[in-house]
């Protein structure tokens, strides 16, 4: 059996039970980062692994605990820089699945198109009260791809937090920004074109 | 640097979900101030989620 060579310094040992309190929050923010919880896992225990060999060094746990998320933060650049360069997962995959509506919308210099410039409405607030109205706005989000009207209700209707949707899906903050941006751009030209536009009403 | 009105209303839906740093709502601002299409989908933001809450509101007393 190997032996450390030298007994730790007489600085203070780790204790145990802050590592695996750190370690709690570690996988959040990691998990919240990278959507998934298996590399979510990997990136901490890589980090935790990394901090302690030299966490000697560090005098107290705010220190210690400081430096172990620089080490994970900098794990997750990586795995984020790696992903890019390799076929998107299916939770991305998800995300990216209605990519095809943009284009419709906007030129390629990220202009609006002619006849998707969002007019401006009259008497917005009466559709609110009006049968009609909500019926047009449940066949608008019913035309959503699924994921987006998932998204769309867990954070308009139970006004989930970005972080609670993330948690719950496995979707990262910027999936969920992405997922949003969508479906209330879809919602909105759906309910220009068949209920705004509608001559006279 | 001015944005593009698909950067533009990301932005603007963004805003729903998170804080804006100081530069993007400037640079949002400087567009929406340019752009009354962009405006437009501002102000028809709130309607979507509130439209969607009404329509939750209508089938949960359909249930009842």
């Amino acid at each position: 059996m190997k032996r450390p060579p030298q007994p730790r310094p007489s600085s203070t040992p780790i204790d145990p039970a802050f590592v695996a309190r750190v370690r709690g929050d570690l996988l959040r923010f990691a998990r919240l980062q990278l959507g998934s919880d298996d590399e979510a896992e990997d990136a901490v225990q890589e980090a935790l692994a990394a901090a302690l060999r030299n966490g000697d060094q560090f005098r107290g746990e705010a220190a210690l605990k400081t430096w172990v998320i620089a080490i994970l933060k900098n794990k997750i650049a990586d795995l984020l820089r790696q992903r890019r360069r390799r076929p998107l997962g299916a939770s991305e995959m998800a995300a990216e699945e209605d990519g095809g509506t943009l284009p419709a919308l906007f030129d390629e210099r990220g202009m609006w198109r002619e006849a998707a410039r969002p007019a401006a409405w009259e008497d917005p607030e009466a559709g609110l009260h009006s049968d009609q109205f909500l019926a047009i706005f449940d066949a608008c989000l019913n035309r959503l791809p699924a994921q987006q009207g998932q998204v769309f209700m867990m954070r308009e209707v139970v006004e989930l937090a970005t972080d609670e949707i993330c948690d719950e899906l496995g979707l990262t903050s910027g999936n969920i920004h992405v997922i949003m941006h969508r479906a209330r751009l879809a919602l909105r030209a759906c309910l220009q074109h068949h209920w705004f536009a509608e001559a006279v009403r | 640097m001015m944005l593009n009105c698909h950067d533009t209303t990301f932005l603007m839906s963004q805003r729903r979900e998170r804080d804006l740093s100081f530069s993007e709502r400037m640079k949002l601002r400087l567009h929406a101030g340019m752009c009354r299409h962009c405006a437009n989908f501002e102000r028809q933001l709130p309607l979507l989620g509130e439209a969607a809450k009404r329509l939750a509101e209508q089938e949960d007393d359909h249930a009842v």
